[in-house]
């Protein structure tokens, strides 16, 4: 029997991790399937004149130095430039953004962009707020979202719409978003693999299997009815587009991933800035996740409720777990402490890093040139050392949520820094 | 306050073993030199930079225990070997070449010549051990001749015969301390002291490769034309054959041998080798701090005739402080238990061999067969805590199995996704 309470940790862990790398395993799975099926055969498309009038939103604070390519690349998509306007919420920016939006503007006289700059007593309350404004000004009955680091590629937009046209279910359709600056250091360079592996591969595997997706926050398309009736985004929230998911399956209706539409953003190059981003990324979802816990236990929640088991298995179980097993490692190494733990192989870890390298293999071969030698060794160092920065980040997380919670302190919204 | 005591008659650890005992010894070593007689055939007692000798080591074992031992060296074709009982035992490796050896076996064709297989030529045959000594060493003239003189009081009155080990004086002699240091010296011989003399430790220029023996002999000598009576040695192992020719000839009949690490095998009883080398005493010693003392407290149980060395610098309250111990509880040696001595001793700085001492009441093996006659009768069953850890080889085997099967199928899809080349579907992105 168990004798102390480091064998109750160990074992918690062990089935924690397995748990999830397998419930992981079977996304990847499923995500490869449905990358098989969307082959480019029997896509759905909408008719010239039947494209439907698209408000395309970008919240912005101090982002000078990508605005205005994103801006361009939305204006140069590949969509009836009749039939999509542009909003750009410049919301309580110090730079110079707004004299750049100007400029663009100036240089497309015709087009429908909108700059609205905010100052400090309506704006700068963070992103959900920004989205909020633009939501209130703007005139399309769907709404795309993109951060102002996108680079939208020319046919992202209209696959969005071409996907959420012809699905009423779905309340809302998601593409992709990939890592612009993926070579540039280590560390985007995981980011990548991460953006591929966990993100998308994990998205569309929970799509096939469950038509489960979780809004990613940019490259997204949404039906104004439905914001309409959801009264917008929660301002409390910072992971707003977890946050919305939750209420848009709510309604009923689901979310569509669509594979065709992709985006390009910038992540973070040093890990000072990743660390913040993330961060703000964890305590998001632990927000999210006890604001909705109540419906784990409800039968009319839908499939909302793998979202939360999901979110509670990855946040609570898995990192956890992954900062337990490594400390008793780590303490039963040096002595201090002792397990009495039978039967425990070396075996579990090898196989536990093989599948996660074929499973991130697997993501790979779904994207144009990045089943390649380098991002293979990518790989096998990320499973020491991104993954353990992970871990790390889950604590950190928890304990400012928690220090949040206990001092009343207000959440702020982390504007990720731009290179 | 030492000398308030001096009447008492003590028997303790060190007084059982008297200076110079036992005379049941030398029966035993004459019988077994009566059965049995070698010649040891040998090239070179040592190889060069070599720290042992097979030769030497099998000569001192050899006398330890009576057997006649003649050491031969092969270049001496003149000798001849009457007796044909005798066995020759030759030494291979001892040879410089395989010629030379040859050369020497041809010297002795006439007889059975036995190669020496690196096995030791006694039979497995130990002797008792029998006495332990006391002997103070490095004995300077500026050493503390006071507690010299206190120490030496102080087992005469307990009827204790010592050693006290002299280092030479080389130069210096004109100095008043040193008549001194030699007056001293009788004093103590008066109470029963036998001065030994240290070999001589001479660095001259900076090199410990001079020729000590004239400095030594000269030293030797001024001791003796003041009318110093030495009558013995102090050397280590290593030095009491290669260096015969420092102290040959000079009246030392005794040796006092000082371990050297490494030369000669710990087992042996050195007492037995010298009396067989040529009436010679020697003694094996042991500092004081590396002496087991309870180990002694029955007859049966030390090791060895052994002296227990005490030096003259700066130690030598050591061996007073536990004198005291001693003498004040008048116990028997084999009477004596650590355990009643425990905080005493500690606060005498012999804590570091109080622990030891106490794990030696019991040997391994009594300790063993104890705790095994008591689990077989089931007396220690409340004591033991048997500790069962969780065994999770069957939930091991199953994750390893269904790993095996999904890496099986996590390694079909990435060859269907690099044959199929699936990302020509998404080449737009």
């Amino acid at each position: 029997m168990l004798q102390n309470i480091y064998d109750y940790l160990l074992l918690w862990s062990l089935f924690s991790i397995w748990l999830v790398m397998l419930i992981n395993n079977v996304l990847v799975t499923g995500g490869f399937i449905c990358y098989l099926k969307h082959t480019g055969k029997n896509k759905p498309v909408v008719p010239e004149e039947d494209l439907p009038f698209v408000s395309v939103l970008i919240p912005a604070h101090n982002e000078a130095k990508v605005i205005g390519k994103t801006v361009e690349a939305i204006l140069d998509a590949d969509y009836a430039k009749d039939k999509y306007e542009i909003i750009v919420i410049n919301d309580n920016s110090s730079d110079n953004s707004a004299e750049i939006l100007e400029r663009i503007k100036a240089n497309h006289p015709g087009r429908m962009l909108t700059i609205i700059n905010t100052d400090n007593i309506i704006g700068g309350k963070g992103k959900s707020n920004a989205l909020n404004i633009g939501l209130a000004q703007s005139k399309g009955s769907f709404i795309a979202i993109y951060d102002a680091d996108n680079t939208p590629e020319k046919s992202a937009l209209r696959e969005l719409v071409y996907a959420i046209m012809n699905d009423p279910k779905a309340g809302a359709v998601i593409g992709k978003f990939r890592c612009r600056n993926r070579n540039r250091n280590l560390l985007t360079r995981f980011i990548n693999i991460e953006g591929i592996y966990f993100q998308w591969m994990a998205q569309a595997g929970r799509w096939q299997l469950m038509k489960l997706c979780t809004i990613p926050g940019t490259n997204f398309i949404i039906r104004r009815s439905i914001l309409d009736e959801l009264g917008g985004w929660d301002t409390q929230a910072i992971t707003e587009d977890t946050e919305i998911s939750f209420r848009i399956y709510r309604l009923g209706y689901h979310i569509r991933f669509c594979p065709y539409s992709a985006s390009w953003e910038q992540e973070p190059e040093t890990l000072a800035v990743w660390f913040k981003q993330r961060k703000r990324w964890v305590k998001g979802n632990y927000y999210v996740l006890i604001k909705n816990f109540k419906y784990l236990f409800d039968p009319d929640a839908g499939p909302v409720r793998f979202d939360l088991i999901y979110y509670s298995a990855v946040y609570v179980l898995f990192l956890s777990s992954s900062v337990i097993s490594d400390l008793i490692f780590i303490l039963g190494f040096g002595g201090f402490i002792q397990t009495t733990i039978l039967g425990y192989s070396l075996l579990l870890w090898v196989m536990a890093y093989l599948l996660f390298l074929l499973s991130v293999f697997i993501a790979l071969s779904t994207e144009k040139g990045e089943l390649r030698l380098s991002r293979v060794f990518t790989a096998m160092i990320m499973y020491f050392t991104y993954c353990k920065l992970w871990s790390i980040i889950t604590v950190v997380g928890l304990a400012s949520y928690t220090a949040d919670f206990i001092l009343k302190r207000k959440i702020t919204w982390y504007k990720t820094e731009r290179f | 306050m030492i000398s308030s005591k001096r009447g008492a008659v003590i028997r303790m650890m060190i007084l059982a073993v008297m200076f110079l005992a036992s005379n049941n010894m030398d029966a035993e070593a004459s019988a077994f030199t009566k059965n049995e007689s070698y010649v040891l055939l040998y090239d070179r007692l040592y190889d060069y930079a070599s720290n042992s000798s097979d030769v030497l080591r099998q000569y001192i074992e050899l006398k330890a225990y009576g057997a006649d031992v003649v050491l031969l060296r092969a270049e001496r074709s003149d000798v001849e070997i009457t007796d044909k009982k005798t066995r020759i035992i030759s030494f291979p490796s001892s040879f410089e070449s395989a010629e030379k050896y040859q050369q020497a076996l041809q010297t002795f064709k006439g007889y059975k010549v036995t190669p020496f297989n690196g096995k030791s030529i006694l039979p497995a045959k130990k002797g008792k051990n029998k006495g332990l000594f006391l002997a103070v060493s490095e004995v300077y003239p500026f050493s503390d001749l006071n507690k010299l003189m206190d120490l030496a009081e102080r087992l005469h009155s307990k009827g204790i015969g010592f050693i006290v080990s002299i280092m030479p004086v080389y130069d210096n002699y004109q100095f008043e301390a040193f008549q001194k240091f030699v007056d001293v010296l009788k004093y103590v011989g008066k109470k029963g002291g036998r001065i030994f003399i240290h070999f001589p430790v001479v660095n001259y220029e900076g090199t410990y490769n001079l020729d000590p023996t004239a400095l030594f002999e000269k030293a030797l000598q001024e001791y003796r034309n003041r009318g110093l009576e030495i009558l013995g040695i102090t050397l280590p192992q290593n030095k009491m054959l290669n260096d015969l020719r420092v102290y040959d000839g000079l009246g030392l009949p005794f040796i006092l041998v000082t371990e050297a690490d490494g030369k000669i095998s710990a087992d042996l009883d050195l007492f037995k080798v010298s009396r067989a080398l040529n009436d010679f005493i020697v003694i094996k010693g042991t500092y004081i701090d590396n002496f087991d003392f309870f180990g002694y407290r029955g007859k049966n149980f030390y090791d060895g005739e052994q002296a227990v060395m005490v030096t003259a610098q700066g130690k030598e309250d050591r061996l007073f402080h536990l004198l005291s111990v001693l003498e004040d509880e008048r116990v028997p040696v084999w009477q004596f238990r650590v355990s009643d001595y425990r905080q005493r001793l500690r606060n005498l700085g012999f804590d570091k061999h109080v622990g030891i001492f106490e794990e030696q009441e019991k040997s391994q093996h009594e300790k063993f067969l104890e705790e095994e006659m008591r689990k077989i009768r089931g007396e220690n069953l409340e004591g033991e805590k048997f500790v069962q850890g969780y065994d999770i080889s069957t939930f091991s085997a199953v994750v390893v199995k269904m790993a095996v099967f999904l890496l099986g199928i996590f390694s079909v899809m990435v060859m269907i996704s690099r044959r199929f080349n699936l990302r020509k579907f998404f080449k737009d992105q």
